[in-house]
Order: C-alpha cells, then sequence, then structure tokens
C-alpha cells in the first residue's frame, strides 16, 4: 500500500473544498417572476410609494394614502417573493411582525392568505378595498395593477420580482 | 457536558415544538364573531455556580395563553393568562396579565379599556411573555415585571386612547388614566386612579421607530413597597424616558432609557436607567447580539430598594421559524451588594 504525502492530502481537500464553493456560489441567480400589486378596479388609486407598501404590508398603515381602508391580502405562492422584494425581510421576519402586532392588540388578524392567483382575483373583485399581490402572468382585467414608485411591473425600475 | 445535554435536549424538544406548531390558529367562531386561542410557552436552562445563588437547572417558564376575539367591525376582545410556577408557594399560580376591550373609533384612533401594558418605551410593548417574539432569553432589569423586581409600572388598569400612523410624519400616542402604583385588578379600597401616562412616537420608516414617554403618579401612605414596607408618607412618582428603535433586515438595535424620580415628605430621589441591544442578522435565520444594562435605584429613595445593576450580555438566537426560537446567551452581572456572576443561559421558546 503506497503512503500518500500529507500536502498531497492537503491539496486535494483544498480542491475539493473549491470545487464545493464554486458550486454553492455559482448557481445563476435567474431574475424572479414579476410580482404585481392589484386593487379593485373601481378603486381610484393607480400608485403607491414603495414606503406605503410596505407600512401597509407590516401592519403599520391601515389606510389608502387618501385615508379609505385597505383590506390585505396575500398570494402564498408569491409571499415569499414579495416580502424580500417589497417589503425587504425575510418572510419568517414579516410572519413574527404580525404575530406580534396580533399579540400587542394592534391587529386582530393577519392578511387574508390565498393559495390561487385566481382566488387572490376573486377576493380583489369582492372587495373595493382590497389591495394584494399575485404574478403578473395571472393579472386580468377583474383588478387593476398598481405602479410602486412610479415604474409599472417589468419596467426597468421594477422591484417586486 | 451539562451544556452538551441541555442542547440536546432543547433541540428534541424544537424538533416536537415545531411539529405540534403546524396548527397555526385555533379559532371559534359562531358567525359573529371570531375568537382565536394562540399560546406561548419556554423551556430555559441556566447554569448555576459561584454568586448567581442558584443551581444549574432547566426552568419551566409562563405558560401563556392569549385569546382576541372579533365581536363587530369596531370592537374585539384581548385576554392573556399566564399561568407559572411560583417559587414562594411552590405551586403554580394564574395571572391575568391582559384583559382589554378595545373600540376602534377611526382607523387611526382606538380606545381600550382594561388592563394594559403602560406605554412606557418600546420594549415594555413590543415584547411581553410571549418569550419567542423577544430578542434576548430574560428582559432587561429596567422593564422587568414588577413582581420580579422590575422598576417601571409595566402594567396598569385603566383606559387608553392611542393614535397611530398620524400625519407624514407617521406619529402616534398614547393617553393613559390609570390606578396608582401598587394597582389591584378589582376594585377593593386600596385602589385610586391617579396615574397619567403619555407616550409619542413616530414610526419614520418602516424599520426605524422613535418615542418619549412620560408617567406621573400619586400614591397614598400605606401603600406596600417592593422592598416589603409601606410607604410613610404620600408619594409622586414621575418617569421620563425615549427610546430609538431599529429593525431591519440585517441589523437591529435599540436603546431605551427612563428615569424614575420619587418625591416624599419634601425630598425627591431620581433613578436614571438605560439598556443598550444590538444584533446583525446572519443567513436569514441565526442573529448574534448583545446587550449592556445599567440600572441604578437611589439609596434615599422612599420606595424602591437602593440597587446598581449592571449585565452584559453575548447571545445567539436562532429563529427556526417565526413561533419557534433558540437563544443561548452568556452573561456577566454586577449587582451591588454581590461579586460578579457569569452565567450560560439556553431557552427554547415557543408558540403555538
Amino acid at each position: 500500500m503506497g503512503q500518500r504525502s500529507l500536502p498531497g492530502d492537503v491539496v486535494r481537500l483544498a480542491r475539493a473544498v473549491a470545487v464545493f464553493a464554486l458550486l454553492a456560489t455559482a448557481v445563476p441567480r435567474t431574475a424572479g417572476a414579476q410580482i404585481a400589486v392589484v386593487v379593485h378596479p373601481s378603486n381610484g388609486i393607480e400608485e403607491l410609494s414603495l414606503d406605503k407598501l410596505r407600512r401597509l404590508f407590516l401592519g403599520q398603515a391601515r389606510t389608502f394614502p387618501a385615508g379609505d381602508h385597505a383590506r390585505l391580502a396575500v398570494h402564498s405562492g408569491s409571499s415569499a417573493t414579495f416580502d424580500r422584494a417589497a417589503l425587504g425581510l425575510q418572510p419568517e421576519i414579516v410572519r413574527s411582525r404580525w404575530m406580534a402586532m396580533i399579540f400587542r392588540g394592534e391587529s386582530t388578524s393577519i392578511p387574508t392568505e390565498l393559495a390561487t392567483p385566481d382566488d387572490v382575483k376573486r377576493f380583489v373583485h369582492d372587495h373595493p378595498d382590497a389591495i394584494a399581490f399575485l404574478p403578473l402572468s395571472q393579472v386580468d382585467a377583474s383588478v387593476k395593477t398598481i405602479s410602486i414608485d412610479g415604474h409599472r411591473p417589468n419596467d426597468a425600475g421594477y422591484v417586486i420580482h | 457536558m451539562r451544556l452538551f445535554r441541555a442542547l440536546a435536549c432543547c433541540t428534541l424538544l424544537l424538533v416536537g415544538a415545531v411539529t405540534s406548531a403546524a396548527a397555526q390558529e385555533h379559532v371559534m367562531s359562531d358567525g359573529e364573531t371570531k375568537t382565536v386561542l394562540h399560546g406561548f410557552t419556554d423551556l430555559t436552562y441556566r447554569t448555576g455556580g459561584a454568586n448567581t445563588g442558584r443551581t444549574s437547572a432547566f426552568g419551566l417558564g409562563q405558560f401563556d395563553l392569549y385569546i382576541t376575539s372579533r365581536i363587530s367591525d369596531r370592537l374585539s376582545f384581548l385576554g392573556e393568562t399566564v399561568f407559572e410556577f411560583d417559587d414562594a408557594s411552590s405551586e403554580f399560580v394564574v395571572d391575568v396579565e391582559r384583559v382589554i376591550a378595545q373600540y376602534a373609533l377611526t382607523e387611526h384612533l382606538r380606545i381600550d379599556a382594561g388592563k394594559v401594558h403602560t406605554p412606557l418605551g418600546y420594549w415594555n410593548n413590543a415584547y411581553h411573555h410571549g418569550l419567542v417574539m423577544q430578542p434576548t432569553i430574560e428582559r432587561p432589569q429596567l422593564v422587568q415585571f414588577e413582581d420580579d423586581g422590575g422598576p417601571l409600572p409595566v402594567h396598569t388598569v385603566g383606559v387608553q386612547l392611542s393614535g397611530r400612523d398620524l400625519s407624514d410624519a407617521h406619529l402616534g400616542f398614547d393617553v393613559l388614566l390609570g390606578n396608582a402604583l401598587g394597582n389591584r385588578p378589582t376594585t377593593d379600597g386600596r385602589n385610586e386612579a391617579a396615574s397619567v401616562t403619555l407616550a409619542l412616537h413616530s414610526q419614520i420608516t418602516s424599520a426605524l421607530r422613535v418615542g418619549v414617554s412620560g408617567y406621573r403618579d400619586h400614591v397614598r401612605s400605606g401603600t406596600p413597597t417592593p422592598r416589603g414596607d409601606s410607604l410613610r408618607a404620600p408619594m409622586t412618582q414621575t418617569i421620563g424616558g425615549g427610546f430609538v428603535a431599529f429593525f431591519a433586515d440585517r441589523a437591529e438595535a435599540l436603546v431605551e432609557g427612563h428615569q424614575v424620580s420619587n418625591r416624599s415628605a419634601g425630598r425627591t430621589s431620581s433613578s436614571p436607567s438605560w439598556f443598550a441591544y444590538a444584533g446583525v442578522r446572519v443567513g436569514g435565520r441565526v442573529v448574534p447580539y448583545v446587550m449592556h444594562e445599567d440600572v441604578r435605584l437611589s439609596d434615599d429613595d422612599p420606595y424602591f430598594d437602593a440597587d446598581r445593576f449592571q449585565r452584559e450580555t453575548l447571545g445567539i438566537r436562532f429563529e427556526h421559524t417565526a413561533r419557534s426560537v433558540l437563544k443561548a446567551e452568556l452573561r456577566s452581572r454586577d449587582r451591588r451588594g454581590f461579586d460578579r456572576a457569569t452565567e450560560l443561559g439556553l431557552q427554547l421558546a415557543v408558540a403555538f
């Protein structure tokens, strides 16, 4: 049985670690699907600031800029992307924030969580005060897409994807 | 070795807890009202040894049942009951921590009536009995519960008007009229509606919140004090404080301070205290953190036991989910009359 040199083992180990690190970090980061923020077609709002959107979906604000009540709904399949891109937080932190607000008595419930884009569209269509999000590819005429910080989905500056 | 055993036990419990926490909400509805039951509990392991005053042991934390009920569009109810082991009586005791009827006047204004968290500073309202949301294992000594030696009146029975998200400055306020120190949940002749709390705060960004608060209370002579005797003369207590809280995705920090001034028999004694907390999120779920606390209770105070309490905490928090959190801490405490004590703590906190 041949005796292997220690430096040789170290080199092989280093190579293995380098290959692993390369594989771990070289996974291409594809652009995620665009997420549209939608309201009821009768809602006069055309645009929200990203700050206002964050405050609404973190429970720090409860009304649209004009002062009307905002009823929140989330598409569970898009919420992780929305939380990271729009709210700038990990999804578990967003859950934790809502739980804390219920615990403080500042809210009695979390936003309505809906399983499919069709459920979201139906909810928004049925509630004139609703605001929700879903994949842009699933948006149709039953809901109205609003701009965020002046950018429409697919614009270069649109951040929710 | 004991530490590794403790860690292994906590990990096993965490797995079980996460499984049971899969049921997110326990809802009862009769079509008109919707009642939701939540709960919190925790298991904490602390090392003992010289100067800590205890032996290494597991401690079962509070078992907290928390009910919210939406009675109508504007009216809701919130109740929080804690079951915990009382060392003095060696029995489990039941403590009603909060009972609140809330009425929403508008989207921005509401009235709370009942037993509430006194709106002093940030920590007392952001984190209370549910330790899963609290960034550290223990509350800072400054905002410790009254029956655990904390200097602030963290609960008050009374009526509160609150405002949120007012104007472009995103201002909020709280005005609370309540019973005096040593308040009791029922009117039995020892109460006196004599305390006023005012708080003003602003959610400057979704991550940054700043605020100031003040409290004034007139306390009758004969009121029991935390040190076990009774006030010899009427006392006026005034508390002023403020905070800056920053909680973002990667970093979190909080600085909070209050000064408690007690005036009795023509003399005023002032006790300034503060704490600072900072943490950095690493890889999404892990938060190493540090905290420094400094609590001073004046020598000639008519109400408190004189004390000087300093503590440094170095910890790490693993947020497995929003409902299950594991924390490990190394704490070094320097307290007047005691030698410096260092201890290690592990805590598993869950919400269900």
